[in-house]
């Protein structure tokens, strides 16, 4: 199996600009991950930086680790053909992280799920809502402590 | 020309119009089935060692089984009732895999639709009670 | 004195062009489209939640049911994002026919997509002549293993059954008349003045707007990018074929309707090269009776016949997913949609939604 790992140096010079970054081992993809302050200027960067050219968002979810969640973030470029995977820890208390809806209009959609299923709130997102359940349920069924 | 195109589509329809049929007069006419169809189950009641592993391995637990303790020593498990509830059952064929002795088959009835719901479920196989 | 006001429209849920049971709320202003939002899921099923509950062999006839159209595409993207993570290795032949068996299914799904748009713009004719060459498709995945829709064929490590005797004959006929028949379609359908009105530049997409909206596979593709996974990211034994990847530029709806028909082409070819050189050998590597997976996540991505397809699998050592994601490529699609009938008249929101060809099973998961 291929993989479609970014290039030594492009990492590291990711590593050197962005304070909180780490690098996981991974043999497919490019992992990091980076802090919610980061988050931001870090995709940005991904998208806009011609070395990097991630000009696809192709995918945003989140996952309940009990005691905080992780958010993810996958994004491809076509153009240079690899693939990163941002990773992003947030507290369990009334998760909320900043919406990328403004850089990667793909994740208006994205967002809406990851917040139906999961809770976590997106700050600034133009339109939040339940996407998937209905507007009176109660609850988030992908979160752990969610009982079917 | 405008028009054409529509011409050449009429053409296309004039020529299936006088070909052969491709559907079938589905009830008075039977399907002709291969013999892999995943239709309704069913079990040789002979073989089945009562060990469970299709009951596990069902991803919805369509399939019930009872048995009791009984043979000689009083110890063996002995089927009594094999019963599965068709209205969960995906037939996906993961209890025929599942099964080492091979005791389930796919059967190639395939209308399996009740007029109420509790006649859904099938029993395949029940111990007659002795008098 | 005359006054004019906007009028809200809700398209669907039951209306038959929407493939499903998908509402979109349509502000028009006459019959032009002002504004529209969309409504998902009522075909939500919980298909993550539902996986967090099954052990990683049970949920293989789940995937089946997501992508109804495509069943094949997505037992292949779950169960190998299963063998990525375990390390396992699978026989010659079990790829050979993943790869046979997906290639079939995305024909069969485009060939209904096809249809779908024909009977939208009010060809039931050519609704009919596509659906019976799909047809034979579901008679081939029959004969293999069963089920023609729900297909629930390949399992972790392999493939859960051997080809029958008469698959290969009967698959060879069938690439065999293939031509012809897209010919046949293409003579009753793709000239046909009415529906080239109806979608020749329609729902223009430029690429800049599709990439910015994560639109990936045929859609994609149709406007001028070429991001095909089999290619960027072969997985399987793609890249022992040779095909190539269609690309169309004017990103309208009659693109979009035509980069399917170069794909089953290639499609075709790929299946021809396959049974050609089909290896002789086991269907099912060596796998654990109890499967358990050592902690740790893959991202796994397939092309779909809708998009690229993804699995994000987090594992905590037990025999069940602790997380499974599964990126719909029709769900991210359709997000595309509100912003690409912005300003088109109500009858073209039929064929834009047609040529996007989403899969409501899919969208709501």
């Amino acid at each position: 199996m291929d993989n479609n790992l970014m290039s030594a140096e492009l990492v590291s010079r990711l590593t050197s600009r962005y304070f909180t970054l780490n690098v996981l081992p991974d043999n497919w993809l490019t992992k990091v991950q980076v802090e919610e302050n980061e988050l931001i200027y870090l995709i940005e960067e991904l998208r806009d930086d011609p070395e990097y050219n991630f000009e696809i968002l192709l995918d945003i979810t989140a996952v309940d680790y009990q005691d905080h969640y992780m958010v993810f973030y996958n994004l491809f470029s076509i153009k240079n053909s690899h693939q990163i995977m941002v990773k992003c820890r947030i507290e369990h208390e009334n998760p909320s992280i900043i919406t990328i809806s403004d850089l990667y209009p793909a994740a208006e959609v994205m967002e809406c799920e990851v917040y139906d299923l999961m809770g976590i709130e997106f700050l600034s997102h133009p339109n939040l809502r339940r996407i998937l359940l209905p507007e009176d349920f109660e609850g988030h069924p992908l979160r752990k402590d969610f009982k079917v | 020309m405008y028009g054409i195109g529509l011409l050449k589509g009429l053409k296309v329809t004039l020529k299936h119009f006088f070909g052969q049929h491709v559907t079938q007069y589905y009830p008075e006419e039977r399907p002709n089935l291969p013999p892999r169809f995943h239709g309704c189950l069913t079990f040789e009641p002979d073989a089945c060692i009562v060990c469970g592993i299709c009951q596990n391995v069902c991803p919805n637990r369509a399939i019930t089984i009872k048995s009791e303790k009984g043979g000689e020593d009083g110890k063996k498990k002995i089927l009594t009732e094999y019963r599965i509830d068709l209205k969960y059952c995906m037939f996906c064929g993961l209890c025929l895999e599942a099964c080492p002795k091979g005791g389930l088959r796919f059967t190639d009835e395939f209308e399996l639709a009740t007029y109420h719901v509790e006649e859904i479920g099938r029993v395949l196989y029940r111990k007659k009670v002795e008098e | 004195m005359p006054r004019t006001q906007e009028l809200h429209l809700n398209m669907g849920p039951q209306h038959p062009s929407t493939h499903g049971v998908f509402r979109c709320l349509l502000t028009l202003d006459g019959e032009t489209v002002t504004q529209a939002e969309n409504h998902i899921g009522y075909l939500h099923r919980g298909m993550e939640k539902i996986a967090e509950a099954k052990t990683y062999p049970q949920f293989i006839p789940y995937t089946d049911r997501i992508d109804y159209l495509c069943p094949m595409v997505y037992n292949q993207g779950y169960v190998e994002t299963i063998e990525k993570i375990m390390g396992l290795q699978v026989p010659e032949r079990a790829e050979y026919l993943r790869v046979i068996m997906a290639e079939l299914s995305r024909m069969a799904s485009h060939l209904l997509m096809v249809a779908t748009m024909a009977i939208d713009l009010a060809s039931s004719t050519g609704w009919m002549y596509a659906l019976r060459e799909r047809e034979k498709i579901l008679d081939l995945f029959e004969m293999t293993c069963g089920s023609r829709m729900s297909v629930s064929y390949m399992r972790i490590g392999g493939v859960s059954e051997d080809l029958p005797a008469e698959f290969i004959p009967a698959c060879r006929e069938f690439i065999q008349q293939f031509p012809a028949m897209m010919h046949e379609i293409h003579d009753l359908l793709s000239g046909n003045e009415i529906f080239l009105a109806r979608t020749k530049s329609i729902g223009i997409l430029p690429p800049d707007m599709a990439m910015a909206y994560g639109i990936t596979g045929p859609n994609l593709r149709a406007s001028g990018v070429s991001y095909d996974v089999r290619r960027a990211q072969p997985y399987s034994i793609y890249e022992r074929f040779t095909f190539e990847v269609p690309v169309r530029y004017k990103g309208d709806c009659f693109d979009r309707y035509m980069i399917r028909f170069d794909e089953m082409e290639e499609s075709r070819l790929i299946i021809e090269q396959a049974l050609e050189n089909l290896p002789e050998g086991e269907i099912k590597g060596k796998v654990p009776r109890m499967i358990k997976i050592p902690p740790g996540e893959v991202y796994h991505q397939v092309e779909s016949s809708k998009g690229a397809l993804g699995f994000f699998l987090v594992s905590d050592g037990s025999n069940k997913p602790y997380r499974l994601h599964i990126r719909g490529p029709s769900f991210v699609n359709m997000g595309v949609f509100p912003e690409l009938i912005k300003g088109w008249k109500i009858q073209d929101v039929i064929s834009i939604l047609a040529s996007l060809d989403p899969v409501l099973g899919e969208v709501d998961r």
